[in-house]
C-alpha cells in the first residue's frame, strides 16, 4: 500500500512527537544532593588530612571512611531517584569507565601519601582538595554521557 | 538494519510516545512517565496493560523510601516491534510503500 498525503503528514507528525519528548526526558538529572555531596567530599578531605598525622588507630577509621565517601561520590546510583535509569552503556565503554573510577581515586591517594612521606608536606592537602573534586568532575560527566543517551 | 513493521498496538499515540520513552531508558517510573505524557494514573495504566499483554512492556514494582515504586521496562520484543514501527513510520513518511500497514491503533 502506498501512504497517501495524510498518512505521510501523520507518520512525520508521530516521529516529529516522539523526538519532542525524548528531548523532554533528557531534562531529567538525577537528583544528586548537594548538601549530601559537599558531606562526602568533606569527609574525603578530612580523612586524607587526618591520615597525615600517621596515627594507626585514625588511619584504621579515616581510610575506610575515605574509600566508603569516594564510591558514594563516584557512584551514578542516583539515577532511581530520578525515576529515569538510562540505558548502560555497551559493556566495553563500562568496563573503562569503570575501571578508570575504581583506579583513578585510589591511585591519587596513594600517590598524595607516598609524596607525603618523602616530605613534601603541600602533597595531602593538594591532595585532599585534588581527588575529591575528580570523583565529583567524574561523576558529573558520568551522568552528562548519561543523559545524553537518553536522547538518542 | 531493522525491518520496518507497522505495529497496530504500537501505533496509539499514547503508546508509541510510552515505546519511545520505554525505548530511550533501561526502566522509567510510572509517575514521571504520567508527567511526561500529561495523562491521568488510569490512563497510563490501561495502555501499559494493552503493551504488557502484548508482551512488549513489564512492570515491576519495587519498595523505595517506604512507597512501593512501580518501574515499566521495555521488552526485547517490545524494543524489536518499536524499532520496527518506527521505521515503518519513517517509511511512510517518505512516501514509500508499507505492505504491512494496519488499521490505526485501538
Amino acid at each position: 500500500m502506498t501512504p497517501d498525503a495524510t498518512n505521510r503528514r501523520q507518520a512525520a507528525a508521530g516521529l516529529a512527537d516522539l523526538a519532542a519528548r525524548r528531548d523532554s526526558l533528557a531534562d531529567h538529572v538525577p537528583a544528586t544532593r548537594l548538601r549530601e555531596t559537599i558531606i562526602l567530599a568533606t569527609v574525603v578531605g578530612a580523612g586524607l588530612a587526618l591520615g597525615a598525622l600517621h596515627n594507626t588507630a585514625v588511619n584504621v577509621i579515616a581510610l575506610p571512611a575515605v574509600f566508603y565517601a569516594l564510591a558514594r561520590l563516584t557512584g551514578a546510583g542516583q539515577w532511581q531517584r530520578a525515576g529515569i535509569v538510562p540505558r548502560r552503556p555497551p559493556g566495553f565503554v563500562a568496563a573503562v569507565q569503570g575501571t578508570a573510577l575504581i583506579l583513578a581515586a585510589p591511585a591519587g591517594l596513594m600517590t598524595a601519601y607516598v609524596l607525603d612521606d618523602r616530605g613534601i608536606g603541600w602533597a595531602l592537602p593538594v591532595g585532599a582538595v585534588v581527588v575529591p573534586l575528580l570523583a565529583v568532575a567524574a561523576r558529573r560527566g558520568i551522568n552528562k554521557l548519561r543523559r545524553a543517551g537518553l536522547r538518542r | 538494519m531493522t525491518t520496518a513493521r507497522f505495529d497496530e498496538v504500537i501505533h496509539a499515540p499514547i503508546r508509541l510516545q510510552i515505546c519511545g520513552l520505554a525505548a530511550a531508558t533501561e526502566m522509567i517510573e510510572f509517575g514521571v512517565l504520567r508527567n511526561l505524557l500529561g495523562i491521568t494514573d488510569s490512563a497510563l495504566s490501561k495502555h501499559l496493560a494493552v503493551l504488557e499483554q502484548a508482551g512488549y512492556v513489564r512492570l515491576n514494582k519495587a519498595m523505595s523510601s517506604s512507597r512501593i515504586r512501580t518501574w515499566v521496562l521495555l521488552t526485547h520484543q517490545g524494543r524489536r516491534a518499536f524499532e520496527g514501527h518506527v521505521a515503518a513510520l519513517h517509511a511512510i513518511a517518505a512516501g514509500q510503500p508499507v505492505t504491512n500497514a494496519g488499521r490505526p491503533g485501538r
